[in-house]
């Protein structure tokens, strides 16, 4: 297994799952003066938010791989429906939980730093440079409960084809996914009178 | 027209709720220019939100059957990082308006020169004023909401915005918040008053100033907040 591909399958689901819901923890905080626009709701910034998170991370992978097919190391995924559900399925669950932080931050302005610190810890058990495959059993037995595990190794599976991993479980990510889009969009209806705060 | 209908509005601050809004039901009819009388922190401000809907109420719902306009105050509505075209430009296809129209006519009306190439950030409160008034006049909304925002730049360019802004009241109506006496008497033909939670619309703006000096005699029910 080229280890640098190894590496950079870990970090492209990472980086769109952490940046799209990072990124969207400041949408509605950040935009205050847009949003006494009438016509600009919290839903419309939370939403733009996120596909320009996403859309940014997706055209960064695309260049980076493409970088590394043109100077000659491997790149390229043997199947291409795996990475591309993989990524779709990380996406959303990145916007459900940037929704909830969007919402969570307006209430309680703490809540994006510590999210950000949450974030580097989930770097270190997501599988990216120490890839499940070479954990010991039981701390793998735990880590398997992270659905960005899940997202990695699925997108990284599609780049190996030797590489299927046991472990790896799609259903429950994408329940998760799901889930976390519902939560997301739950808790910004029931709280968006509020949202809306003064300059 | 735009009608509260059982309109709740608090607000949270240090010393606990305090209600600007207790279950208000009143109707601003077209074809009339309205002032809103307040004392300092009665919410004026909110009510001008709420109107324009940038604010949502607690509870209760506002409709509108015509276009308003975005409430035009010291807040802006302007992004720091873009120029100033550039925010009139967003403001232009929010509201579905010409964008090469509506930047010529704010950059000829402002008059920010060579400033409406410059982020917003390098403005000075007056000329973000100016900024937000062009953008508000270069666009046809039905109603226009204005908080406080009358007496921006000189001499000159205050009779040029009152000019413009008369021409643009013939066809428009205007709701303003300010504690302006003359400006309420000078574009305003009714008048509405905000206390204590309860808002008051008059047909004639002698008896809304009668009302409103009845209310600023009795002491103050809570401490008052800059809006």
């Amino acid at each position: 297994m080229w280890s640098h591909l190894r590496h950079n399958t870990g970090l492209i689901p990472y980086h769109v799952f952490v940046h799209a819901s990072s990124g969207m923890s400041h949408a509605i905080v950040g935009n205050a003066p847009l949003l006494q626009l009438p016509r600009v709701t919290t839903f419309d910034v939370i939403a733009a938010r996120g596909i320009l998170e996403v859309t940014t991370d997706i055209i960064v992978a695309v260049i980076l791989l493409a970088g590394f097919a043109a100077i000659g190391m491997a790149a390229m995924p043997d199947d291409w429906w795996a990475p591309s559900m993989a990524l779709l399925v990380i996406a959303a669950l990145g916007c459900g939980i940037g929704c909830i932080n969007a919402v969570v931050t307006v209430f309680w302005r703490s809540w994006e730093k510590i999210y950000g610190q949450l974030t580097r810890v989930l770097y270190f058990i997501s599988g990216i440079f120490y890839v499940p495959g070479m954990m010991p059993e039981w701390a793998r037995e735990i880590l398997v409960w992270n659905p960005l595990l899940h997202a990695i190794d699925w997108f990284r599976a599609g780049f190996f084809a030797s590489y299927q991993p046991h472990w790896l479980d799609q259903s429950y990510l994408v329940v998760v996914a799901i889930l976390a889009l519902l939560g997301g969009l739950a808790l910004h209806r029931l709280s968006h009178r509020k949202l809306s705060a003064p300059l | 027209m735009i009608a509260l209908e059982g309109v709740v509005k608090t607000y949270k601050t240090a010393s606990g709720r305090r209600l600007l809004l207790d279950h208000t039901t009143v109707d601003f009819p077209s074809g009339h220019n309205i002032g809103i009388l307040g004392a300092n922190g009665s919410g004026k401000s909110t009510l001008i939100r709420l109107l324009a809907g940038s604010e949502m109420p607690d509870r209760g719902a506002i409709r509108r059957d015509v276009l308003v306009s975005f409430p035009l105050g010291f807040g802006g509505t302007f992004h720091g990082a873009l120029s100033g075209r550039e925010n009139v430009a967003f403001i232009a296809r929010v509201y579905g308006a010409g964008v090469r129209q509506t930047t010529d006519f704010v950059d000829e009306f402002a008059e920010l020169g060579d400033y409406f190439e410059m982020p917003v950030n390098t403005y000075s409160a007056g000329m973000r004023a100016r900024l937000a008034f062009g953008a508000c006049l270069a666009i046809d909304f039905d109603v226009y909401l204005i908080d406080e925002i009358t007496e921006i730049g000189d001499e000159r360019f205050r009779r040029k915005c009152a000019a413009a802004f008369r021409e643009r009241l013939r066809r428009s109506d205007v709701i303003l918040a300010t504690h302006n006496h003359h400006t309420i008497r000078q574009y305003c033909d009714r008048a509405a008053v905000l206390a204590g939670g309860r808002l008051q619309l008059f047909d004639d703006v002698a008896s809304a100033f009668q009302y409103y000096r009845r209310t600023l005699a009795e002491p103050p029910s809570c401490d008052s907040r800059p809006d």
